[in-house]
């Protein structure tokens, strides 16, 4: 059962946190101190770390820094109120692991901390996942909620690239060029055909686009 | 005041005191001129009656005018024999005569002003004959009886003047030009380093802060190179005050709304179902706030970001926009359309025009939920950008659409917006020197909202 350690000095909002994901099966522990939580993961050992910034007696990038410099490796997802990019980009070169703004979803919460927990999983391997589908490419096999599916060569490079580029559109001339050096040769509804094809396989939701401005994987229920 | 008009004064000042000096050497070289041409002039005449004098030392050395006093009634000798006169008249002919015997006329000229105007004195005097002016020099003898007087009119000086009068205006005249321009290029050339500041201020982004460095001007810069360096370092220090402050409202506001939202979505989790739906209306109101105390913090540091202009993808821009809106939508629920499909180049700030973007593309989802349908065009033409937005929602009444580019202000259509959204991209579109206009759709219902760019400077 993965633990969890949460530092969030606000007393309403910490034990909400707190209560809700031990619903959703994890054990977890509450700190509303800085040097509580150095203390906490210098005993026991946590499977990620929600990390509010604005804590009392030392802040939550003091924190993370001197986790970091201990050569702790624990996931660490920031949670923060500071929204502009320098506090996002300080936040990520003290080693937090991801960046999120209040106020939480607690569902995206959730999916943030099992993309962690999966992230630890598979250090070392080659794969990326995106909502419930996983590309491994040291295997060259495509899976879905952990059961494999079946790809063309094509189909898996046109969703490599989608996924390596995913929550951002890639334009049908960029996906053409992904498979130009492979073929030599592209029909005009190639990507077309590809496409319909996954999404055949991965339901219809998975893949978005916009005319003009080509496809798109990441999203909503991701 | 304008701002050359320091350069034209400082110059029309200096022309002026120039005006003046050589209206003054001239004044000053004439008088002295003037003085000196009399001075000589009067030793021409006291030369003049010397010779005259010499002349007749003949005669005086017979005896002629002892003769003539002991015999006044007699016929004597004349004074000057006519080749004397004659002569006399080949030296200076400008110059008449006069010699008095006891103060009576013996000799004189048969030219100039008439005997009896004559002064009979010794040394230098003026007198009026004939409507004019003339200088006189009475010479006395040996025999202090004897008196001889030559005499000029005035106006003989004077006509020495013109000429070097005359020949002087066209060197001054040179010399004055030479002078103006010469004053005004190195008046140009020391405003030219102000123009400089000015221009360095002027391509400076609103956030650009750093102080100048004094080395890189000249010293007569110095003081004020000081003044703006102190200014933008209070400038600096109200920019990360006002940061400071959106920061910490951030925090403030936003750590409830976590304790609510996250309460609440504990709540749904273990309540009954009719609670849920109870609670799902409360998300909606959270979510809500959230998404003004967003708009709010949008709105406060618009006001204080850095604009940069630079060579941007319009349609990536776009791309990154509308993958933003997308993501955090359910499938299939808006249809969006982008045209053309392909780069677009403007030179602009990009950070102000995606927060307009996002700002319009928001609200264009939100009224659009209805129709689903977002269509988007890029036109590029040699001077504007124009990226257009159009909904298939109620679109919005003519009357009603300068109070919704306000704050606050909300359409007729009932809607869970903050009413902050289109504000911010007028805010963010006036930050980018663009506009932005709300028209009728031409091909069916809906509004459009068109934002404007125009070409860089």
């Amino acid at each position: 059962m993965p633990r969890l350690l949460i530092a969030e000095d606000d007393a309403d909002l910490g034990p909400a946190m707190k209560r809700a994901l031990e619903l959703d099966g994890y054990v977890v522990d509450l700190f509303a101190r800085g040097d509580d939580v150095l203390v906490a993961v210098g005993v026991g050992s946590y499977d990620v770390i929600l990390l509010d910034i604005g804590l009392p007696h030392m802040t939550g990038l003091e924190v993370l820094r001197a986790l970091r410099a201990r050569r702790d490796e624990t996931p660490v997802i920031v949670i923060t109120a500071f929204d502009r990019t320098p506090h996002r980009v300080a936040g990520l070169d003290a080693g937090a692991d991801d960046y999120v703004v209040k106020p939480v979803d607690l569902e995206e919460l959730a999916a943030r901390i099992r993309s962690q927990l999966r992230r630890r999983e598979r250090r070392h391997d080659d794969s990326l996942s995106v909502g419930r589908v996983t590309l491994d490419f040291a295997g060259h096999v495509a899976s879905m909620d952990g059961e494999e599916v079946l790809l063309t060569a094509k189909e898996f490079r046109v969703l490599a690239l989608l996924m390596r580029r995913s929550r951002r559109f890639v334009s049908k001339t960029d996906l053409e060029g992904e498979l130009y050096d492979q073929d030599q040769w592209v029909e005009s509804n190639t990507i077309e055909v590809a496409i319909s094809s996954l999404r055949r396989k991965f339901g219809r939701d998975f893949i978005r686009t916009a005319r003009g401005l080509g496809y798109m994987v990441g999203g909503l229920e991701a | 005041m304008k701002r050359s008009s320091l350069s034209t004064r400082l110059y029309r000042r200096v022309l002026m005191l120039l005006a003046i000096t050589g209206l003054a050497m001239g004044a000053i070289l004439y008088s002295v001129a003037s003085v000196e041409i009399g001075r000589s002039s009067d030793a021409q005449l006291v030369n003049a009656s010397r010779l005259l004098y010499m002349m007749m030392q003949d005669e005086l050395t017979a005896g002629v005018m002892v003769a003539r006093s002991n015999d006044l009634a007699g016929k004597a000798d004349p004074l000057l024999s006519a080749e004397e006169k004659k002569a006399f008249r080949a030296s200076y002919d400008w110059c008449m005569f006069a010699v008095f015997w006891k103060g009576q006329p013996v000799a004189q000229s048969s030219w100039g002003a008439p005997v009896e105007l004559v002064p009979r004195q010794p040394g230098l005097h003026d007198f009026t004959a004939l409507g004019e002016r003339w200088r006189s020099y009475g010479l006395p003898g040996r025999d202090p009886r004897l008196l001889v007087v030559v005499a000029e009119r005035d106006a003989m000086r004077e006509f020495s003047i013109g000429p070097v009068v005359r020949r002087l205006v066209l060197p001054l005249f040179l010399l004055l030009t030479a002078a103006m321009v010469i004053l005004w290029w190195t008046l140009r050339k020391s405003l030219s380093e102000v123009e400089r500041l000015a221009a360095t201020l002027n391509a400076r982004t609103l956030a650009d802060l750093m102080p100048l460095v004094p080395e890189d001007w000249s010293r007569d810069l110095g003081p004020l190179i000081v003044a703006l360096n102190k200014l933008f370092a209070r400038l600096e220090q109200a920019y990360e005050l006002e940061q400071a402050f959106t920061d910490d409202v951030a925090h403030e506001l936003r750590t409830p709304l976590a304790a609510i939202r996250a309460q609440a979505q504990l709540l749904r989790k273990t309540a009954p179902q009719p609670i849920v739906e109870d609670v799902n209306r409360l998300l909606a109101v959270v979510k809500r706030a959230n998404d003004l105390v967003d708009g709010m913090l949008t709105l406060a540091r618009l006001n204080a970001t850095a604009v940069s202009v630079r060579s941007v993808d319009i349609h990536a821009l776009v791309a990154d926009v509308v993958a933003e809106a997308l993501i955090n939508l359910p499938p299939d629920e808006i249809e969006f359309t982008v045209l053309p499909e392909h780069v677009v180049r403007w030179t602009c700030d990009p950070a102000s025009l995606q927060i307009a973007l996002a700002a319009v593309i928001h609200n264009a989802v939100r009224h659009a939920r209805e129709g689903g349908q977002v269509d988007i065009a890029i036109i590029r033409t040699s001077d504007h950008l124009v990226v257009t937005i159009g909904d298939r929602g109620p679109g919005v009444p003519a009357e009603d659409r300068d109070r919704l580019l306000r704050r606050f202000e909300r359409g007729a259509a009932p809607s869970s917006g903050s009413g902050l959204g289109l504000s911010i991209a007028v805010k963010a579109m006036t930050l980018a020197r663009g506009s932005i206009e709300l028209l009728d759709r031409q091909d069916g219902p809906g509004l459009l909202v068109v934002l404007t760019l125009p070409a860089a400077r």
